[in-house]
């Protein structure tokens, strides 16, 4: 987003003055967070928002393009966001809750469950992130509210977009501790950034202490302190080389709930009570995967998921080839009652297993699209829905086949 | 102008007058600057003050001047600097009385209105009667003189 024409100018000025403000909670170089309310809109039931401003030079602008599509649970809802020449702000709710930095100061480490259960919904938060190319960058205590419906994870005033092959970020900011280490200019900072920031913040709820303090290490070490399968956890996570981490929040959220089973059952009943809001990727297998979703999992991948997923679309590829020449057959072959229907049928079931193994399996494989975003990481659950959309597939071929048909009967071809 | 006390939107702590006395007073140059406190305000501060002195918005400023929007801004960040004409169409959207007005110019690095300008007369009478830019512009027509709005300055 380019500094605002004229008209964008006035009407985005008009948006800003139109806000009232209550309290400045912050105010810097970079910019200020304060709480506003919009007048006359309480009887709409609309509760104190934040407005967060930040200069130019720090923000990306692109991000703020895209924050307003990336809807999450645990993201507050973005009311607006719009930009003036010197300047982007966002609107967003105001999130109720304690942050997780006041919480563990006050009462110290968390216990595994309640700790499994914040770094879930916090690998929720960053997912949906991640799916929009948004890496957050500042994955800390600080910005981690503890609401009544969850963990929900704010502050995206220096999260920037991934870029394909640029050799380091333009701005280094973050939270000391929590920050990795591509942060500080050692290379450009992807998904695994944030997994790194997640497990900190994980080491941290565990053990009571951040993790640039003395007695950190000592505590996670500490199998009295901290059990030594989640120790392996947070350094794994927090590994120097971000090859070595979980390659994915989701990843990281399967790998703690898998370790701390009590945690699973809140945060599942806590994913079914989110039916009623509106999230865009939802449990819908009526829905093909785009390529965009494909692609995109694809490059946060590990190396055997990805070698897994080209193997199937080379079968998938294989078989349509297949199909394709026998129903290439079912014409040229003399002495067939229904050629033309033979190669249409022929032609469908070639288009669908094309589909299954080409777009499909691979996406169950990579958590792309449908089958991502950290909820259903669990592989039956990705069976089940790629074996629905098998299902929903075949039935819409079966019904295509009967009226190939009747077709064919009627004209006899 | 001598004797100007602060102006409405809180001036300087000193009078200019009581200044300027102590400078002529001075031995040296330098016996005058290292005893008087010289802030001044930028022109961004100025006009900020102002702007808040009177209640206004920034948008409803920048419609009433009638400058184009992006320059009107930065002038308030301070990024840009504005010409004389343009300092009075800010000065006209701030709803400045002409003491304000005169200050908003100085700060700008431009003359003073000057009531044996012909234009300027026109431009002192607009801005005391607490006419618009828009009026103001209407009567520099009528008058035959150069608007503010279009010359660019």
């Amino acid at each position: 987003m380019d500094a605002p024409t004229d008209t964008q100018l006035m009407a985005a000025l008009e948006k800003d003055e139109a806000y009232c403000v209550e309290h400045v909670l912050a105010s810097g170089e970079a910019g200020s967070t304060e709480v506003v309310s919009r007048p006359g809109a309480e009887h709409l039931g609309e509760g104190p928002l934040v407005r967060k401003r930040v200069k130019r030079d720090v923000a990306n602008v692109e991000v703020f393009s895209r924050l307003s599509s990336a809807a999450d649970k645990h993201l507050p809802r973005v009311v607006e966001t719009y930009d003036l020449p010197d300047q982007v702000v966002i609107v967003r709710e105001y999130v109720y809750g304690a942050s997780l930095a006041s919480c563990v100061a006050e009462a110290g480490r968390m216990g595994e469950t309640a700790a499994a259960h914040v770094a879930a919904d916090v690998c929720d938060a960053v997912t949906t992130l991640h799916e929009q190319g948004i890496v957050h960058r500042d994955v800390s205590p600080r910005n981690v509210i503890l609401s009544p419906r969850g963990a929900v994870l704010i502050d995206l005033g220096i999260a920037r977009t991934y870029v394909e092959g640029a050799p380091r970020d333009t701005t280094r900011l973050g939270t000391w501790g929590f920050a990795s280490p591509e942060q500080y200019g050692f290379a450009q900072t992807d998904g695994r950034s944030d997994v790194y920031s997640i497990g900190c913040l994980l080491g941290y709820m565990l053990t009571g202490v951040t993790p640039d303090a003395e007695g950190y290490a000592a505590a996670l070490a500490d199998s009295a302190v901290v059990r030594p399968e989640l120790r392996r956890i947070v350094e794994k996570a927090c590994s120097f080389e971000p090859s070595e981490r979980y390659q994915s929040a989701g990843a990281l959220r399967a790998v703690v709930l898998q370790a701390v089973p009590d945690a699973v059952a809140t945060s599942d009943s806590w994913t079914s009570g989110a039916a009623t809001l509106p999230n865009a990727r939802g449990d819908n297998y009526l829905t093909l995967v785009t390529p965009v979703q494909l692609f995109g999992a694809f490059r946060v991948s590990d190396g055997t998921r990805k070698l897994g997923s080209i193997a199937v679309a080379l079968l998938g590829v294989f078989l349509g080839a297949l199909f394709v020449l026998a129903a290439s057959q079912a014409i040229t072959f003399p002495g067939q009652q229904y050629p033309v229907t033979l190669m249409l049928l022929m032609l469908f079931i070639g288009a669908y297993l094309a589909l299954l193994c080409v777009v499909e399996a691979p996406a169950a494989i990579l958590g792309a699209g449908k089958y991502g975003g950290g909820r259903h990481s669990g592989a039956s659950a990705r069976l089940a829905i790629l074996g629905k959309w098998a299902l929903f597939g075949a039935s819409v071929l079966g019904v295509a086949f009967f009226a190939l048909l009747i077709f064919a009967v009627v004209l006899n071809v | 102008m001598s004797g100007e006390r602060g102006e409405t939107a809180g001036g300087p702590v000193r009078l200019t007058a009581e200044l300027l006395e102590q400078l002529l007073a001075s031995a040296t140059p330098e016996q005058y600057l290292a005893r008087a406190s010289l802030e001044e305000r930028s022109l961004a501060e100025y006009a900020e003050a102002v702007r808040e002195a009177h209640g206004l918005k920034k948008s409803q400023v920048i419609r009433a001047s009638g400058l184009n929007p992006t320059f009107c801004y930065q002038i308030f960040e301070g990024t840009r600097r504005p010409g004389r004409d343009s300092a009075i169409m800010l000065a006209f959207g701030l709803g400045c009385s002409l003491v304000e007005a005169q200050r908003l110019l100085r700060l700008a690095g431009a003359s003073e209105l000057w009531s044996r300008n012909r234009r300027d007369a026109i431009i002192i009478f607009c801005l005391e009667h607490g006419m618009s830019r828009a009026q103001t512009d209407d009567e520099l027509w009528r008058l035959g003189e150069k608007t503010l709005l279009d010359g660019e300055a």
